[in-house]
């Protein structure tokens, strides 16, 4: 959009008869509100309140970003058309990653993309968050479950709704992290592609 | 909060009184203070301020998991499946709900990154880690480091470092012990921001040392990046 005037700080000139007083106002209105509305979105800046930022938006977690920390196996990419990493050997694994969302953002949904076969899983994926204090650290909180039941073929699993905003306290060192456990009983029995977080924004301030 | 008026384009009218046009000036002033008060407020900032903005400090918080196991492996040759290469160091059992580390008898040092992934034109103001050391002869150092890699000679410049030696009793460290590191990123990118967190151990068995994560402090350009 090309905005109806460039913006002037020499409008209205001095000479300018007092009659257009209302039109020069007017103007200054229309001004601000194209600008503003190119930072907070098309419409938004006539809106009570301004909506600055309040879409929904997903991060997905590719299982390469996950860390394997208990479980021996030789992982592989499944074959096929599943894409996702799949254990090779009869077993339970940890697999652990840091969650980057910043302080502020609501997780409103938790999603672990996979499948597994019969007699194969769960795949069960935790967003949790531990509280490093000077002296101790406490247990971690679970704040979202989602689960790959056993038998449950390749889609999107869903945690259903949650609200679980990153915690935005300075003096807080509270990290967040996704933790999945996948039981297998060998390869191709199961496979992960990933986890998704779905989360809102809650205004500019606050940015990936 | 609902505002005093809706916003309008065509507000003053054409009828309204000449005398009355220093009204509709403080009305228009009211319309934007209540709508840029609220955005500039969750910029850490306020309208009626002079600036209306200075820099927010914000914070991120990288897990042990966003860390790469990178050096001193139990078995470094690319290709090997990730739980090969970390299965030989790490403890299957957290310390404080952190990342531990075990060895075959003797001091055994491992090297993890991660890079501090900000937005061109941040400051980074500081990085603290989460992490305890109890045994003896064990340690964490954590440094922060910037390169350049766009000419032959590569640049490494150290920000900050710190070395945690035994006893450290579990808590959150500055790496620049308070200092404050205050490192303007360039805004073409062209240098890379990394963490590496070097731990020495000595205990085969019962591990005692580990951290939990990283705390990156910075501040970016209000609006620039949102």
């Amino acid at each position: 959009m090309t905005y109806t005037n460039p913006w002037t700080t020499t409008y209205p000139a001095g000479t300018d008869p007092a009659s257009g007083s209302a039109a020069d106002l007017q103007r200054i209105r229309l001004d601000v509100s194209e600008r503003m509305d190119t930072l907070v979105g098309p419409g938004n800046w006539s809106e009570d309140p301004v909506p600055i930022l309040d879409d929904q938006y997903s991060q997905f977690l590719h299982f390469s970003k996950f860390q394997v920390f208990t479980g021996a196996a030789t992982w592989s990419v499944t074959a096929g058309t599943k894409y996702g990493a799949s254990p090779g050997t009869n077993n339970t694994y940890t697999l652990y990653n840091s969650v980057l969302l910043p302080r502020g953002c609501t997780v409103i949904e938790l999603a672990v993309h996979g499948y597994a076969n019969t007699g194969n899983g769960p795949i069960t994926a935790t967003l949790e968050s531990v509280v490093c204090s000077a002296g101790s650290v406490a247990a971690p909180t679970v704040h979202a479950t989602a689960v790959v039941l056993a038998g449950a073929s390749q889609e999107r699993h869903t945690s259903g709704t949650v609200a679980v905003t990153i915690n935005n306290t300075a003096a807080t060192y509270q990290y967040y992290y996704v933790k999945v456990i996948i039981a297998s009983s060998g390869a191709t029995q199961c496979a992960f592609q990933g986890v998704e977080l779905v989360y809102t924004k809650p205004n500019l301030a606050v940015s990936v | 909060m609902t505002y005093t008026r809706p916003w309008s384009t065509f507000s003053p009218n054409g009828k309204r009184p000449g005398g009355q046009f220093d009204d509709a000036q403080r009305e228009l002033r009211v319309d934007l203070g209540e709508r840029l008060g609220p955005i500039l407020t969750s910029l850490g900032g306020n309208w009626t301020a002079d600036p209306v903005a200075s820099a927010l400090t914000r914070y991120r918080y990288l897990h042990w998991s966003e860390f790469t196991l990178f050096a001193n492996m139990a078995n470094n040759t690319f290709g090997q499946n990730v739980y090969a290469t970390l299965s030989g160091q790490y403890t299957n059992t957290l310390i404080n709900q952190g990342i531990g580390f075990i060895d075959g008898g003797a001091l055994v040092a491992v090297t993890m990154h991660a890079t501090i992934d900000l937005p061109a034109g941040a400051t980074l103001l500081d990085v603290d880690l989460s992490c305890v050391v109890g045994a003896a002869s064990e340690q964490i150092v954590g440094t922060v480091y910037v390169t350049d890699s766009t000419t032959p000679t590569v640049t490494r410049t150290q920000l900050a470092t710190r070395t945690f030696g035994n006893p450290t009793t579990q808590g959150n460290y500055s790496l620049s012990s308070g200092a404050g590191i205050n490192r303007v990123l360039d805004r073409d990118l062209k240098e890379q921001l990394y963490l590496t967190v070097a731990v020495t151990t000595d205990q085969p068995i019962n591990a005692l040392t580990g951290f939990q994560g990283a705390r990156i402090s910075y501040t970016r350009e209000a609006l620039g990046y949102a």
